[in-house]
């Protein structure tokens, strides 16, 4: 009898690992319920801000002077407005929709016992790093898969015609971030910002993750990147001022195309990323050295 | 039913005390640009009422036909949520523990239901007194005083007509401690209903939506001075109309927590 032994290098278990990761979360029920949330609310913007200007647009076909420019869906899809209450929830409640989908599952891992039986059979490090990956990625789709959704229903009833800084409706003003570009090219704007929503989406799940390690309760799990985005947020908002305009630190601020921040800038935007993803990082690596499996 | 009670004030209220050490600097943060506006602006020093004035102003009815961008007051925003923070999720945590135990010997899922209102109700109690109390010593801190004395230049601030001591104690006291309550019952319950994370954005939607749309349906709205009969005029929201429904809502609502954990599987868990 011959018997074959197979050699698995780490790069195979590496893949395994994720595909296993992926499969789990994508069938998850977490993973449901967080698009589940941001689509209702995505969706109810639509049907009430976005959908009620289709009435105007006839007045427009009739009478073309009556109308500068009709309504696009740039300015009335949930990223591209700041009037109505669900992009404010929206982009309010970001965190909590990026933490749902994977950042809970190293504490219920552990509980049920599935933490045990990965890592007698893999090294400790394949295990953590399949999981940062898949929630990083999670939690981004499970926040952009809302906003495209209604991004794509908008479209779908207004025209797309790219606003017109004289006529004073976009939300962008000149003094904005990337205000000449997003007037010259509005669609690559969109989807440089849907990716920018995409990677902080990753870092709040992430940020999640590593705060998931040492919690004991899922409740601080799921409340850690709200609370410092909420936190954020409140301390730029009380101590702003026409002088120091700190409400370009917050991401509540500059997390919506449309921008709720007059002066944003991007070196801020890409210095705050940085800095988080290290120090997320850095908690996350302290909890896999220390995790000893009990 | 007593051992209960101290069971919950010691895992449920001490253990839970580290939060307000973050709504206490939260708090600190949001008054200090007030007490500078109010000393660059009307000139004078806010008083105790002055900094709950602020906390519990809000916003005028918001109008979206203006096309003006909605914004929530930052004070009443966080104090809410961080309300909602304080209150946590031990109450449903619970059932899943300690609360497991006591419902299997006691044999009564009313009292364990009963017990965890009267958290909520301590948790509220706890959270108003130490806000009160943040207050209170911020006040002393600057130098001002606890009079119900009326500042009209803070008032123009505000757009707030002169209030009496007995409006101050009313719509400053009363009216938000019993909408808070509410508040904390409506969380408790959503949260024996749904799972803690969808109870909690649950109570964001309904706090971004109060502020949103005038209704006093929408609990939000009851906190909010310049939504009041006070403030406006043809207002809906009176003080007796704030009352009714914060009692009639609390009521419903520890019905509806009864009847919920009484039909709920208290067995089946899962991690999220």
């Amino acid at each position: 009898m011959q018997v074959i032994f197979f050699t698995i290098t780490e790069e195979e278990k590496m893949k395994a690992l994720l595909k296993i990761e992926f499969v789990r979360i994508f069938r998850s029920k977490q993973f449901l319920c967080a698009l589940l949330i941001g689509c209702t609310i995505t969706v109810i913007q639509f049907l009430s801000f976005a959908l009620p200007c289709i009435e105007y647009l006839d007045s427009f076909d009739k009478d073309a002077s009556f109308f500068v420019l009709p309504h696009t869906w740039l300015e009335k899809w949930i990223g591209g407005e700041l009037v109505s209450a669900w992009s404010y929830l929206y982009y309010l409640v970001i965190p909590i929709i990026a933490v749902l989908p994977n950042s809970m599952s190293l504490f219920s891992d552990r509980k049920s016992g599935y933490y045990i039986q990965i890592e007698s059979r893999n090294k400790k490090r394949l295990y953590y790093f399949a999981k940062y990956i898949s929630t990083f990625i999670s939690s981004g789709i499970a926040v952009i898969i809302p906003l495209i959704l209604n991004l794509l229903l908008s479209a779908a009833v207004l025209p797309s015609i790219a606003s017109d800084p004289s006529t004073g409706t976009a939300m962008i003003g000149t003094y904005s971030m990337w205000s000449e570009f997003y007037y010259a090219h509005p669609f690559i704007y969109t989807f440089i910002y849907l990716f920018i929503d995409f990677l902080f989406s990753g870092l709040f799940g992430i940020f999640g993750l590593a705060i998931g390690r040492y919690s004991e309760n899922n409740f601080l799990t799921f409340m850690s990147p709200f609370i410092l985005y909420f936190v954020t947020f409140t301390i730029t908002t009380s101590l702003n001022t026409a002088e120091n305009n700190i409400t370009k630190f917050s991401p509540f601020y500059y997390l919506s195309p449309a921008q709720r921040g007059v002066y944003n800038e991007f070196g801020v935007i890409v210095v705050e990323f940085a800095a988080l993803m290290i120090i997320t990082l850095i908690i996350y690596i302290i909890g896999e050295k220390t995790d000893e499996g009990l | 039913m007593i051992h209960q009670i101290r069971y919950n004030f010691k895992c449920g209220v001490k253990k839970q005390l580290w939060k307000l050490l973050v709504f206490v600097v939260l708090l600190i943060i949001i008054l200090m640009p007030y007490i500078s506006d109010c000393i660059g602006t009307a000139g004078v020093l806010p008083t105790y009422w002055d900094f709950k004035k602020y906390l519990f102003n809000g916003q005028a009815p918001f109008s979206s036909l203006e096309s003006i961008i909605f914004q929530i007051p930052v004070g009443w925003l966080s104090l809410h949520i961080i309300f909602l923070f304080f209150i946590g999720d031990f109450p449903e945590n619970d059932l899943h523990g300690f609360g497991l135990i006591c419902l299997l010997k006691t044999r009564s899922r009313k009292t364990w239901t009963v017990n965890k209102l009267l958290y909520c109700m301590i948790q509220t109690g706890i959270f108003y007194v130490a806000m009160s109390l943040v207050l209170m010593i911020m006040t002393f801190c600057i130098g001002s005083n606890y009079s119900f004395k009326q500042c009209e230049q803070i008032n123009a601030l505000f757009n707030i007509p002169s209030m009496s001591a007995c409006d101050d104690l009313l719509y400053l006291c009363i009216i938000p401690f019993a909408s808070l309550l509410v508040i904390a019952l409506l969380y408790t319950t959503l949260m024996w209903i749904f799972k803690t994370v969808i109870s909690f954005i649950i109570m964001n939607t309904i706090l971004v939506l109060s502020a949103y749309i005038y209704s006093p349906v929408l609990i939000g709205n009851l906190t909010m001075l310049q939504r009041s009969s006070l403030v406006m005029s043809n207002s809906i929201i009176t003080p007796a109309c704030s009352l009714l429904i914060d009692f009639v809502l609390g009521s419903l609502l520890a019905v509806i927590g009864v009847i919920v954990i009484k039909k709920k599987d208290i067995v089946e868990r899962s991690h999220w």
